[in-house]
């Protein structure tokens, strides 16, 4: 087979598709938009009261046209990709455009309507040019307390959306410029830290207000129909492009399954089995044979499958094509209603952006595509958002806090590099928050925060590693949450790469070293998933991140890669002899080299079984 | 085939579903009625009935082999 270009056609290369444009026009039009989404996600960044917008990045910003339909984002979070394609359309749907007008802000978060889940709201403002309806401006960001069972709002052991927090339908929440009291009422009533809130939802209006400007003047420039004609050109290209790449692949159909280890509420697993038909420029991932929605808050909406999906696709396909509305129209994804795939009201989703998506994502870029694109695939990442929620009242300011904290993890190894050590889930783009805003913010010491050594999943291209967060509790209680994954089942290697090691979350009374699970602690039924656990002064909590799978045999890893390795401390010397055949000479003080006779011949014994 | 309106009443709150692709059907719906004469209610038009034809296919290749 001949595999696509790995750049794809340009938007200003002659062999384009959409001949009679104007590509250097278009591709010039395009990065000024995605600019206005840069510029609006900075805005948002540095004007947030909370880490999880200005360390954390968990937004994404859009502009639309003037039927919402997605032209551009910032290249932020893919893991709302899904809602920016479709939360925005049901909006203006929903409203009717005629109902909009200039200086009005709608906000929804509402799963049912095409969002990920409840924390994340998405404000769209409507521009307008002399009355004219023009385009939209959009964003969506994760609030980091809405309400709900637990603090952080990220209950795990919720068994409908209604304990997940409130949830909002299309509402306006500015009416011509002026702030609806009443909402904003009703909000901040229902949010346990409402002054953050507060914050972060002018911030989100705040990026809006600079997207408005912004595309005012390309308005100006170009006029209404000049522009949305613009629009629809980029739109029609990337349709192009991932046709394109879609027709280099062979036609067939690809299967591949993996699970999730449970809902939180039950020891069940629920497995997520997914085929991809290739079929000429079109393709469809279809999840119907996949099991029925959990109990607990694992499932996930349509738009977060199709995030999934697509982000799982352009992983390996058309990765320099315009991220839009274009893209998902040769793309179909089959995910019937009532299964884990796309969860029926009331079912409770809130995990199913952190946790569902990256596994589907892997499956589909991993698993499944690694069949035909083995090059581009990528071994299991610790896919685990390995969310940890805390909340109570600050004994320095008395004043209730509370956060939700994703952990950063190993990614896996793939056919060119090492995993990535340290860093959150691969779907989400998103930052961990720095150990001193953790302190700064909320009443926690940390004691470790370090890299787990030693676990990086062995291969030609070592997982990454994973990290060890050790903190005290600095206030009379805190309450604390946990919604995770790879407890029971290892990120899987690829070709021949090992596992790499899994999560831990672990806690330790004050003024012992004697560290348990929570789940044996606490008598959980998940050791993964759990709600509203008490801690006291004193007590301390491990979290352990999960390491990347390995990719290819360690036994074909570079000597040279493995010693760097040992001498960073990614890996034992012990491990360097007895997985990867490379044996070291000298004393860590003055200087090791691999020794080369040594290693080959403990090499060739391993390949034949004898070591 | 035709598109419809759901219609509903402002304080609604019931959710509906693509039965093809499993989307939420937002304002309307795209009807088709089937061979065995029951009703599907769809997301998009044209581009549905060609995806459930061909996963339709498939099944039955599936089944015949």
């Amino acid at each position: 087979m001949t595999g696509p270009s790995k750049t794809g056609p340009a938007m200003t290369g002659t062999s384009s598709p959409g001949d009679g444009i104007d590509r250097v026009g278009l591709t010039l039009l395009y990065k000024r938009v995605r600019n206005i989404c840069d510029e609006m996600a900075f805005a948002m960044m540095r004007t947030a009261y909370s880490p999880i917008f200005s360390e954390g990045l968990d937004f994404s910003t859009l502009v639309l046209d003037r039927r919402g339909r997605l032209i551009a984002t910032a290249g932020i979070n893919p893991a709302m990709l899904g809602a920016s394609l479709y939360a925005a359309t049901w909006i203006i749907r929903e409203v009717g455009p005629e109902n909009f007008a200039e200086g009005d802000i709608f906000v929804h978060n509402d799963p049912y309507r095409g969002g990920s889940h409840l924390p994340e709201h998405m404000m769209v403002a409507p521009v307008y040019s002399d009355g004219e309806l023009a385009a939209f401006v959009g964003n969506i960001a994760h609030l980091a307390e809405i309400g709900g069972m637990a603090p952080g709002s990220f209950a795990a052991t919720a068994t409908d959306i209604f304990q997940e927090g409130l949830r909002i339908p299309p509402t306006k929440l500015f009416d011509r410029g002026e702030p609806v009291q009443d909402i904003w009422r009703i909000m901040l009533a229902n949010h346990r830290t409402p002054n953050n809130s507060w914050g972060d939802l002018h911030a989100m209006v705040g990026s809006l207000r600079v997207g408005e400007r912004r595309v005012g003047g390309l308005i100006a420039e170009r006029g209404v129909d000049g522009l949305n004609e613009a629009f629809e050109q980029i739109l029609d290209y990337a349709e192009a492009y991932m046709r394109s790449e879609i027709a280099a692949l062979p036609d067939g159909i690809y299967t591949g399954e993996d699970c999730m280890e449970d809902d939180g509420i039950s020891d069940r697993s629920y497995w997520i089995r997914s085929r991809i038909i290739v079929e000429g420029d079109e393709l469809i991932f279809d999840y119907s044979k996949s099991d029925e929605q959990a109990v607990g808050p694992i499932n996930a909406p349509y738009v977060v499958t199709l995030s999934a999906s697509l982000n799982g696709l352009l992983y390996v396909l058309a990765r320099d094509v315009p991220v839009n509305a274009g893209i998902v129209r040769p793309v179909k994804v089959v995910a019937p209603a009532g299964t884990i795939t796309c969860v029926r009201l009331p079912g409770p989703c809130v995990g199913g952006q952190t946790e569902f998506q990256p596994r589907i994502m892997e499956l589909v870029l991993g698993q499944i595509l690694s069949q035909i694109l083995p090059e581009r695939a990528a071994a299991a990442s610790g896919n685990t958002s390995l969310n940890f929620l805390f909340g109570g009242v600050d004994p320095r300011n008395g004043e209730y806090y509370a956060h939700y904290h994703f952990e950063g993890m190993g990614w896996g190894g793939r056919a060119d590099s090492d995993g990535n050590s340290a860093q959150i889930v691969p779907h989400a783009n998103c930052r961990n928050t720095p150990v001193e805003i953790f302190e700064t913010k909320w009443p926690w010491v940390h004691e470790e925060y370090s890299l787990n050594d030693d676990t990086g999943g062995a291969g030609r291209h070592r997982g990454g590693l994973g990290v060890r967060r050790v903190m005290e509790v600095e206030g009379d209680v805190i309450t604390v949450s946990a919604l995770s994954e790879r407890m029971k089942r290892s990120p899987w290697g690829l070709f021949g790469g090992h596992d790499g090691s899994r999560t831990a979350l672990e806690v330790a009374p004050a003024g012992s070293d004697a560290y348990e699970t929570f789940q044996d602690a606490f008598g959980l039924i998940s050791p993964s998933k759990f709600t509203n656990i008490r801690l006291r002064r004193g007590d301390r909590v491990r979290i352990t991140s999960p390491s990347g799978g390995g990719y290819g045999d360690p036994l074909e890893r570079d000597p040279a890669k493995v010693l760097a390795d040992v001498e960073l401390g990614f890996v034992s010397r012990v491990s360097a002899e007895s997985v990867y055949g490379v044996v070291l000479a000298g004393a860590p003080d003055d200087g090791l080299a691999v020794d080369e006779a040594a290693t080959e011949a403990l090499r060739r014994s391993m390949r034949d079984g004898v070591a | 085939m035709a598109w419809h309106e759901l219609n509903k009443n402002w304080h609604d709150t019931t959710v509906d579903y693509c039965d093809v692709c499993g989307n939420l059907l937002i304002a309307r719906y795209w009807s088709f009625i089937e061979p065995d004469g029951t009703e599907t209610r769809r997301c998009c038009d044209e581009t549905c009935e060609r995806l459930f034809g061909r996963l339709r296919r498939l099944e039955q290749s599936a089944r015949d082999s």
